[in-house]
């Protein structure tokens, strides 16, 4: 059923609105556990100076698409794993990329990998600590018999130039992923990481 | 609360080669986020993929098979050089989806304009899946394009290239409400 229409409850409805939920909308939404959107917040942690976070209740029974979005201060170079085991252990081989770098004073390159050691990549290390922002949408985690995908996008203001990444990643073997870890090799970072469902009817 | 509003979810359970999903677009909002996720293919070879062409649907229901569209889309190999595709008044937009082995994809997909019949449609989109994967045939995929009309716009069809292939898919359209 479509919500967020008022006048007729149908998505080729003439009433020009914009999307308002009515009444008859928000009761039965808010009845489901769904009003509040179709982004579902699964949790947000805010590291003031830490060297990995975790999410090990990413909900994957509920949602076949997930949305991470960051915002992070550091030195390092920030990576996202994958674990099978409720975060017991992370998956550290096996991953596949293509992505493209681009930089803002001139030239792009191409990031690719057969044999990656992490599922999405946030930025490159700089000698001081940099602002990283983006986001990554990870596609079927709670399936065990389809791999994981991602595709992301993200931003770094380097010291010497503006960045960006965008591209895609797969965990090519089929089973389930039930943590996420959001980690730098080396040195601490601190912002903000929100993890998402993309909520379905 | 988050502004997007969800219009419509297909899921094409059964096998086909090409799919409408229509009365999506409207007058209630100027841009629309299409996301695809479990999909599967059929009737592919292992060394080949589905590549998910895409054309809009106009308000009468007839699908856009015109050369109006011009497209740019950058593919991304994990085990090759990276391809450019790009070409000006063509029939379809190119794949943001490639179905194959990798045993499902997934993208998302931001169309603007499409229900104004002043302006042209325009479309950005990431994907990511492959196919072949005893060697390694990993796709990422950035695209934009755009269907030179100034005509009102109300769906979308996907569809395979190759129309002997076919896919399952789950299709979600959503509005996203701005606040005046």
């Amino acid at each position: 059923m479509p919500y967020g229409y008022l006048g007729q409850n149908q998505p080729n409805q003439t009433v020009n609105n914009s999307g308002v939920f009515s009444i008859t909308d928000v009761a039965e939404l808010q009845s489901q556990g769904k009003l509040g959107g179709s982004l579902e917040l699964i949790e947000e942690i805010n590291p003031s100076s830490a060297s990995s976070v975790e999410f090990t209740n990413i909900k994957e029974n509920k949602f076949d698409v997930h949305f991470l979005n960051f915002y992070v201060e550091t030195t390092g170079s920030p990576k996202v794993y994958l674990s099978n085991n409720g975060g017991t252990s992370y998956i550290t081989s096996g991953y596949q990329e293509a992505a493209q770098i681009n930089f803002v004073n001139g030239g792009t390159g191409e990031q690719k990998n057969t044999s990656q050691t992490y599922f999405q990549d946030i930025g490159y290390s700089a000698g001081t600590a940099i602002m990283k922002n983006g986001y990554g949408y990870y596609y079927n985690l709670g399936n065990s018999s389809k791999y994981s995908f991602n595709t992301y996008h993200t931003f770094s203001n380097h010291p010497t130039a503006f960045i960006s990444f965008f591209g895609g990643g797969v965990h090519p073997t089929a089973e389930t992923i039930n943590a996420i870890k959001f980690s730098v090799p080396s040195g601490n970072f601190t912002g903000t990481i929100k993890l998402y469902g993309v909520k379905q009817i | 609360m988050s502004n997007l509003r969800l219009i419509n979810e297909t899921n094409v359970s059964s096998f086909v080669n090409t799919v409408n999903i229509t009365d999506i677009f409207s007058a209630d909002f100027d841009i629309y986020k299409i996301v695809v996720s479990d999909t599967e293919p059929s009737g592919v070879p292992s060394t080949d993929v589905i590549a998910l062409y895409t054309r809009f649907i106009n308000a009468s229901g007839s699908v856009i098979t015109a050369s109006n569209y011009d497209r740019a889309n950058l593919v991304m190999k994990s085990e090759n050089v990276y391809d450019e595709d790009k070409l000006a008044n063509t029939s379809f937009l190119y794949a943001r989806d490639y179905i194959g082995n990798y045993t499902s994809s997934g993208s998302v997909t931001y169309i603007f304009n499409p229900y104004s019949s002043s302006s042209y449609t325009f479309m950005l989109g990431q994907g990511s899946g492959g196919y072949d994967t005893a060697n390694n045939r990993y796709r990422g995929n950035k695209q934009i394009g755009v269907l030179k009309q100034t005509a009102s716009m109300t769906g979308i069809n996907l569809y395979s290239q190759n129309s002997s292939y076919s896919f399952k898919a789950l299709i979600r359209t959503y509005g996203l409400r701005v606040d005046s």
